[in-house]
């Protein structure tokens, strides 16, 4: 299909609309907005009069022709011939006389590659029929200059010598300031089996990273890691994604005809030769930072305009989602929600024919991410989207991004109320803005791009569809129930500790799972989360905290897990502390404008640039009015643990007066029977002692509350004290009977290990013991009998 | 001819009339698990009694709770993991014992007191301890040779172009290995009542026979089979749905709940009788009993269940 009414290409920001007013309207309107220009000038964090950046600083062109190679006879590898024309500008005031390529491709080269070689630490192995791709560039000459110039292959990360994903040129004469360098090259990529991002399938392509691509030139005098002769050119590595310039590419390609292509920017040209069978497709892209494409014949391919605001017939309805957050978040920021303009996008979704079913569900998420992100951080720039929906087998090509064009990934049996596919779709559309419009270093600080993007596709998904339902697939079979314990052995993963040789581990069979966990009998049907959306990326954070510390390059984290958490969770829950602690200190709807304003004023100041965490923290903190960096620093700059406790919760009781005591001038003798009459302090006014302790390494300020009413923690009025957390213990004393005693109350410190501890009652209950206990014994007892049946 | 064999009338009687035995091994079943149990319920009584929100950790079940309660050190899955597999082993050496009480059932045909059950079942349990063994042997080799099967079907079903189809393939292949140790359970359980039946002492050549006995009455034997397997997947079925409607987060409903733990234990150990008795029946019928019921055509008295066992001397 394809769209009735396409619009040029014409990047978009957010602008104000005025609707067809009469001219009273129009003068009151004016007198209006006058004054609120003026409020807006008043206010500090209030930035709606500032320019949003339309397009990049582009100081790089690529023109790209690039050809699909199949080959002959027992060959069955899929090559892509190339030849393309790099034009970079020197944009920095010193002369450059070398240049760094990256060859992406080449991770696929061999399993010596510093990307497989790190793949087969974590336990990768090749499949039998793995096809070895990789990057060849055939000739490669300087516009302008006779002869062909030399590469060499650089591998300053870890000395690989079998490593070939950066490449050196030396460039002669020097580039001048202001000066630009064409370089021209004829390149074959041969297209790998698809174990991570790019490669083929059959006749399913994904050609990322499939292009020799400049590194990024930085200066002699950069004080970036890594920075070689003035450029920052990292090897391609297991855990890490990519940094680059923004450039203009102008791509032309000749495909099979009968295939399906998608790609970064718009297509401008499409013919095809009867005769060859040949399909030559432009593409062109301005203002983005990698360009991909993917093509298939088996790919469905529907094409419908994105309007987040409007439903399939009219305005969204008032109870839409993505409408009441527009209203929320314009409340917020004091402005009208028409003047938050997000407009269309041109959303093409490829999608394998079996998913044809799933097709309205990536719209709707599609809608989803681009309204959500768009409110929150500026609409889409772009016209054009594409959703690829990535083929059977080819799964490692799913759940990546690259500007205007994603890669989701589904299957069969999706049922709606888990969030497969919407979770991916939303995530890496929400990657358009953090990855592409706000284009951080991914290589070494990747929790600007995954970890924000996380946080913040939870957020849209939970507003848009609440809480997803647990899901324990077996055989295919989507049962929507979690397990309360998993235990190993056979057909559910043979135990490590049980050093068996490989040949000797009983294989895992799903069906024999299912037979002994009889999920419908043991398992309950739950919510991925009880309340909180963020508390779900606990678990993870929980598991691998105290490895690493959360801003380090990606191949120096001690493992892929490490990397996953310090990438993803933590960033995820950093956030969420950041704006916890903007509601506790300035009160939740003033916290709340304080978070949105930061957020907003580091999307807009940093839009179409490449920002740092440094940048990051001071566009957030001056958008906020609040400077959040010591919670930042106190967070992430140690591996160590935080861990708050309420220890007890006990009642002060004075002791019977007894002994020697002056009264009246005089000292006299009291005895404990009270003979004196004297009573003991308190008795009428009794008091508790409440101990909190700081079991881990990190310090923060925590707030405690008490409460003296028995009853759900909802329904009680609390009394809240605050501490700066930076003794090993402290006892508060309040007067009354204390029932109950909690910190972190809007959990605010979701990096706390252990959040058992950060309540406790004076009355336990037995509940959750007996149910849980009684649970495990369902499956036990059970499980036992399954296992008895065949013997 | 809904029950040619008589042998599913024979079955049920012997089920009729060992109501209270079955009541009685699920609860034996029920105190062997106590234990991990027990463990479990303590570890998170420990973790969330003194919780604010405990009623609700008790309500619903909390992934964040459980990231806390397995927290980084692994101790308690370790511990409930060891606790799981003693209870497995404990249940290897005590289910012989009940598989000799439910072929003496089905060989008695009538009613037999809990001590009868026991005594017979310990007249035979060396010789139904060397059959689970000898099932677990042979479960386990058959799933190693399985696993060629199922590595290359994976690798074809990876080369699909399509979900569906290698879906279909995988199910298929798993089905015929599931069938298979379904197979090897029903040969097992004839192995049982043939041991009985003729009192012969060869395991190996009784499990043998066993299998012949099967394969020549391939629709009897494992007709009978998958009706008793089907009844014990529906009494499931009806219990998961009873089950999930009694959740709560109240001791009234964890009562309510263990109790139909174990009426479901008792139906599933039912069932397991049930096979046993309709197992002897067509044994004996198609070895030579006629059309007698079951137990009774042996013309046995009371005192021979006990006794002339010729490994027992």
């Amino acid at each position: 299909m394809s769209p009735a009414r396409s619009p040029p290409y014409n990047p978009r920001v957010p602008r104000i609309r005025l609707s067809r007013l009469s001219r009273l309207a129009r003068r009151a309107a004016i007198v209006l907005i006058a004054g609120l220009f003026a409020a807006v000038l008043v206010a500090p964090r209030m930035d709606a009069e500032e320019e949003w950046r339309t397009t990049a600083e582009v100081n790089v062109r690529y023109e790209i022709e690039a050809r699909v190679l199949e080959g002959k006879g027992d060959d069955d590898r899929l090559r892509i011939g190339g030849e393309q024309l790099v034009v970079w500008t020197n944009t920095s005031d010193e002369p450059v006389s070398v240049a760094y390529l990256h060859l992406y491709a080449n991770a696929f080269r061999n399993t010596r590659s510093s990307f497989l070689r790190e793949k087969a630490f974590e336990g990768w192995s090749p499949p039998d029929d793995m096809q070895y791709g990789g990057i060849e560039i055939r000739r490669l000459s300087r516009v302008g200059f006779p002869g062909e110039l030399e590469l060499s292959y650089v591998s300053a990360d870890d000395a690989n010598p079998a490593d070939r994903t950066v490449a050196r040129v030396q460039l002669d004469p020097a580039i001048a300031p202001g000066g630009q360098l064409a370089l021209k090259m004829k390149f074959t990529t041969t297209l790998p089996t698809i174990v991570a991002r790019m490669g083929h399938k059959d006749d399913f392509i994904m050609a990322a990273q499939w292009y020799p691509k400049l590194g990024r030139f930085v200066g002699t005098q950069s004080t970036m890691r890594g920075v070689r002769e003035g450029w920052y050119c990292h090897q391609f590595h297991r855990s890490t994604e990519f940094f680059a310039d923004y450039a203009d590419y102008l791509v032309t390609l000749h495909v099979p005809s009968g295939t399906v292509t998608g790609a970064t920017g718009t297509r401008v040209s499409d013919e095809t030769d009867e005769v060859d069978f040949i399909r030559t497709e432009t593409w062109e892209a301005k203002s983005v930072v990698d360009f991909a494409w993917t093509s298939s014949p088996r790919y469905e391919r529907h094409v419908r305009e994105i309007r987040p605001l409007r439903a399939a017939a009219g305005l969204a309805p008032m109870d839409d989602p993505v409408r009441k957050e527009l209203i929320r978040v314009a409340a917020l920021r004091g402005v009208d929600p028409e003047s938050i303009d997000i407009p269309g996008v041109w959303v093409t979704l490829l999608i394998q024919p079996e998913h044809a079913a799933q097709v309205d569900r990536h719209f709707e998420a599609a809608r989803v991410a681009l309204g959500m992100f768009g409110i929150w951080f500026g609409a889409y720039p772009y016209d054009r989207l594409t959703i690829v929906d990535p083929a059977h087998g080819a799964r490692a090509a799913g759940g990546m991004e690259y500007p205007q064009l994603v890669t989701a990934g589904t299957r069969n049996a999706a049922p709606e109320r888990t969030l497969r596919p919407e979770g991916v779709i939303v995530h890496e559309i929400g990657h358009q803005w953090f990855m592409n419009l706000l284009a951080t270093n991914e290589a070494e600080e990747a929790w600007l791009d995954e970890g924000l993007n996380t946080y913040f596709t939870t957020r849209a998904l939970h507003l848009a569809y609440g809480p997803p339902i647990g899901e324990h697939r077996l055989l295919g079979v989507p049962f929507l129930v979690t397990p309360f314990f998993e235990f190993p052995g056979l057909g559910a993963g043979w135990p490590e500790w049980i050093d068996l040789p490989e040949w000797a581990h009983p294989p895992d069979l799903d069906i024999f799972t299912a037979w002994r966990d009889l999920p419908p009998l043991t398992m309950l049907p739950t919510q991925r989360y009880r309340k909180d959306p963020m508390a779900r990326r606990r678990a993870s954070y929980v598991r691998r905290a105290g490895w690493d510390e959360m801003v380090k390059p990606g191949w120096e984290f001690v493992d892929r897990s490490s990397y996953g958490v310090n990438a993803y969770s933590r960033p995820l829950l950093l956030l969420a502390t950041l704006r916890r602690t903007l509601h506790w200190r300035l009160g939740a709807d003033e916290g709340e404008r304080a978070f949105d304003a930061g957020m907003l004023r580091y999307a807009r100041d940093w839009r179409f640039r490449h920002p740092t965490t440094a940048d990051f923290l001071a566009a957030f903190s001056d958008g906020a009015g609040f400077d959040v960096r010591p919670i930042v620093a106190a967070l992430t700059q140690t591996a160590g643990a935080l861990d708050y406790a309420v220890e007890s919760i006990k009642p002060l009781e004075e002791p019977e007066l007894a002994g020697w005591v002056e009264r009246d001038g005089e000292t006299v003798l009291v005895h404990e029977d009270g003979e004196s009459g004297e009573r003991r302090r308190g008795r009428d006014e009794p008091r508790t002692a409440v101990v909190v302790r700081r079991r881990g390494e990190v310090v923060v300020p925590i707030r405690l509350q008490v409460t003296r009413d028995s009853g759900p923690a909802d329904e009680v009025s609390w009394t809240t004290v605050e501490w700066d957390g930076e003794e090993r213990w402290k006892r508060f004393v309040f007067e009354g009977e204390i029932v109950a005693a909690r910190i972190h109350p809007d959990a605010e410190y979701l990096q706390d290990v252990d959040r058992r501890n950060d309540s406790r009652v004076v009355e336990p209950t037995t509940r959750p013991g007996v149910k849980w206990g009684v649970r495990f014994m369902l499956w036990l007892e059970n499980a036992a009998l399954s296992y008895g049946r065949f013997l | 001819m809904i029950d040619p064999t008589g042998s599913v009338r024979a079955a049920w009687r012997a089920v009729r009339r060992a109501k209270r035995l079955v009541i009685l091994v699920a609860l034996v079943d029920g105190l062997a698990c106590l234990p991990a149990a027990i463990y479990a319920g303590l570890a998170v009584h420990r973790s969330a009694a003194h919780q604010t929100d405990a009623t609700a950790l008790a309500r619903t079940f909390d992934p964040d709770f459980m990231a806390d309660l397995r927290g980084t050190d692994g101790d308690f899955d370790a511990t409930l993991i060891a606790l799981t597999t003693s209870t497995l082993v404990l249940f290897f050496f005590v289910r012989p014992l009940f598989m000799g009480g439910y072929v003496a059932i089905a060989a008695r045909g009538d009613r037999i007191r809990f001590d009868e059950f026991i005594r017979v079942g310990g007249a035979v349990y060396w010789k139904f301890l060397r059959i689970a063994l000898i099932g677990v042997v042979t479960a386990y080799l058959l799933s190693l040779a399985a696993s060629p099967l199922l590595d290359y079907i994976d690798d074809q079903a990876a080369n699909f172009r399509t979900e569906g189809p290698a879906l279909t393939y995988r199910r298929i292949t798993e089905l015929v290995v599931f069938a298979a140790f379904w197979v090897l359970g029903t040969i097992l359980d004839y192995t049982r009542v043939g041991i009985r039946m003729h009192r012969r002492p060869g395991v190996f050549a009784e499990l043998l026979r066993s299998a012949v006995f099967v394969m020549q009455h391939p629709v009897e034997t494992l007709g009978f089979s998958a009706l008793a397997f089907g009844i014990e997947i529906a009494v499931i079925w009806a219990f998961a749905l009873l089950l999930q409607a009694a959740d709560g987060a109240y001791l009234i409903t964890s009562v309510a709940i263990l109790i139909l733990v174990q009426i479901l234990v008792a139906l599933r150990e039912a069932c397991r009788l049930f096979h046993h008795a309709g197992a002897w029946r067509i044994r004996r019928r198609e070895e030579g009993g006629g059309e007698a019921e079951a137990g009774r055509a042996d013309g046995l008295a009371r005192d021979d269940l006990l006794a002339n066992l010729p490994w027992n001397g």
